[in-house]
């Protein structure tokens, strides 16, 4: 079962790196303006905002409650442009919530993202896909799991060098039974990202 | 062409990082923390103040009685389970004294009080006993009883009912600091000629004679004195810093119950053949030794065991040496009870179905009104 997670992950990843590859060779549409930068130009953007716990889903399709307060969110998104509207991004961040009884919940993504970035200067509005592992903390136990991001932004680029924006982020994480764990246990864990970005152009 | 060789050199290296990362992870760990989360409920929690130390609890009449410097109670069967502040007197007069220690002996409460004088410039000690009058929340101390000792200096660091005895033990300015007084009629206190090192850290009454563990040595006697048993008598797999935690003499088990501060349980017959539990080897959390405390039978199959930050075991049947018999409660999502110093349990087998407290150092009172054979550690609250 796993096996089949694994090559279906393999493929998505290889499917989103070589993504930004196919745009380049693709025409920008006429109605957007021309983009700043250009094959090369990376970024560096910190965000930080709100992680809203949405619902679990069981295998057979029951959602349930995740009995988790919103949280916060916060994490470093490196990226580099293949061309002036596509880009790449490895992100590293972290995240907290509050379980019934005050124990705090630690979500660790280290995503890697394909995104497209429409450019209306000035303000550009990114669609990203990521995935990626989490690393998830609660209590004495840690689960490492896959991920999938997919999320939109708006951003207003104040200069060449500094843009500052809003993320709505969905999360997606599998989290399997492992180990002696009944399969019934088996959860995918779905929340929302809210998150303000300062990002630097460099 | 240089800038576009960079970029898929950078591509390469993110996939690459990924892919391992994921390859290396693909799914692990060995509890399912969403499903955790999603069966997590609000644990209970009751007007009892929960960042505190609970040195003792009885039940008289309708009513528990703790101790954690101040006296709280609460009524057995209030649906609210609002716990009340005791006004304290001592001999008539309202006094600012902090009870360390609780015993319900032959009719009566008796405490163990530390109180600064009203310059607060001296400290004083004593034991004190009151006949409670339920219908307040008010108790006037009587005392301090003379136990053979002079009140003011000694500290009473322990109180145990053992056989229907009432054993006192003090902290006094001397070489062997640590005494032993006891009565039968809770007035008349013996001293002990046997005075000790270390704190006496539990007794149990076994084979016609009280047991004592004091640091890493066991102690057997009548309580007017008491003397090391021999060399050979410990348990086999005891090293010389072995420190014990608790002894007990369950009679539902017929075994005399020993547990050691690093991870060892021992059980015997006759006081001198030891069976072990885990084969001898300490119980471990997390590579770490368990350092286990004391015994508490809850009935005829159930034994409990506490830890100092462990929480609690379970002994099932009274057979430590199947490894299947000792369960640590597991709960986690009860973190200040997991990861608990359980100092005292206390059960009120008044009530249906028996109510079970777990009294914590800095982590409060805990109880627990399911506590069927099905060990319902979901069930545990805070009081």
């Amino acid at each position: 079962m796993l096996w089949k997670y694994r090559k279906l992950f393999v493929v998505f990843v290889l499917i989103v790196t070589v993504s930004g590859i196919i745009f380049s060779e693709s025409k920008e549409k006429k109605t957007q303006t021309v983009p700043l930068y250009s094959l090369g130009d990376q970024t560096l953007s910190i965000n930080g905002g709100l992680f809203v716990p949405l619902f679990f889903q069981a295998t057979d399709g029951s959602v349930k409650p995740t009995n988790l307060t919103p949280g916060g969110v916060g994490s470093l998104k490196w990226g580099v442009y293949l061309n002036g509207n596509v880009k790449v991004n490895l992100e590293a961040g972290g995240v907290f919530a509050f379980s019934p009884n005050f124990n705090t919940l630690l979500i660790l993504p280290i995503t890697l993202s394909g995104e497209y970035v429409f450019n209306y200067f000035p303000f550009n509005f990114p669609v990203y896909l990521g995935t990626g592992i989490t690393i998830t903390r609660y209590q004495t136990y840690t689960h490492v799991d896959f991920i999938l991001k997919p999320g939109l932004s708006a951003y207003w680029q104040y200069n060449t060098l500094w843009s500052f924006g809003i993320n709505f982020v969905y999360w997606w994480i599998f989290q399997p039974a492992t180990g002696d764990q009944p399969s019934y246990e088996t959860r995918m864990g779905n929340f929302l990202e809210i998150s303000l970005s300062a990002l630097y152009h460099f | 062409m240089n800038t576009k060789h960079t970029v898929l050199t950078y591509l390469s290296l993110i996939t690459f990082i990924v892919l391992s990362l994921f390859l290396w992870s693909c799914n692990t760990g060995e509890n399912a923390i969403f499903y955790t989360l999603e069966n997590e409920k609000r644990t209970v929690d009751n007007t009892l103040p929960n960042e505190v130390t609970v040195t003792g609890i009885v039940k008289i009449g309708d009513y528990y009685y703790v101790s954690l410097g101040a006296i709280y109670r609460r009524n057995a069967s209030n649906s609210e389970n609002k716990w009340d502040p005791i006004t304290i007197k001592m001999n008539g007069e309202s006094s600012s004294g902090l009870c360390n220690n609780l015993a319900y002996f032959n009719g009566k409460l008796y405490g163990a009080f530390i109180m600064d004088s009203s310059d607060q410039t001296a400290t004083s000690f004593g034991l004190y006993s009151a006949t409670v009058n339920t219908n307040t929340t008010e108790i006037d101390w009587s005392g301090p009883i003379n136990i053979g000792a002079s009140q003011s200096e000694i500290q009473i660091v322990r109180l145990f009912i053992v056989n229907g005895t009432l054993i006192v033990i003090t902290k006094e300015e001397t070489a062997l600091p640590y005494n032993l007084y006891y009565s039968t009629d809770g007035s008349n206190f013996s001293h002990c000629a046997t005075t000790f090192d270390l704190l006496p850290n539990d007794c149990t009454f076994f084979n016609s004679q009280y047991w004592l563990i004091v640091g890493n040595k066991i102690y057997t006697g009548n309580l007017s004195s008491f003397s090391e048993i021999s060399t050979t008598n410990y348990p086999e797999g005891k090293v010389s810093g072995t420190y014990f935690g608790g002894i007990y003499y369950s009679s539902d088990f017929g075994a005399l119950y020993l547990s050691s501060r690093d991870g060892k349980i021992f059980s015997t017959t006759d006081g001198t053949t030891w069976k072990t539990a885990n084969g001898g080897e300490p119980i471990k959390v997390s590579d770490k030794a368990v350092p286990f405390g004391i015994f508490y039978q809850i009935n005829s199959n159930l034994m409990l065991l506490g830890t100092d930050g462990y929480g609690f075991y379970r002994i099932i049947g009274g057979d430590i040496t199947n490894s299947a018999n000792i369960k640590r409660f597991s709960d986690n999502t009860k973190a200040e009870l997991y990861s608990a110093s359980v100092l005292k349990f206390f059960k009120d087998p008044s009530t249906n179905p028996t109510v079970i407290f777990a009294c914590t150092s800095g982590y409060g009172l805990w109880s627990n009104a399911d506590y069927s054979s099905l060990f319902q550690d979901s069930s545990w609250g805070r009081e």
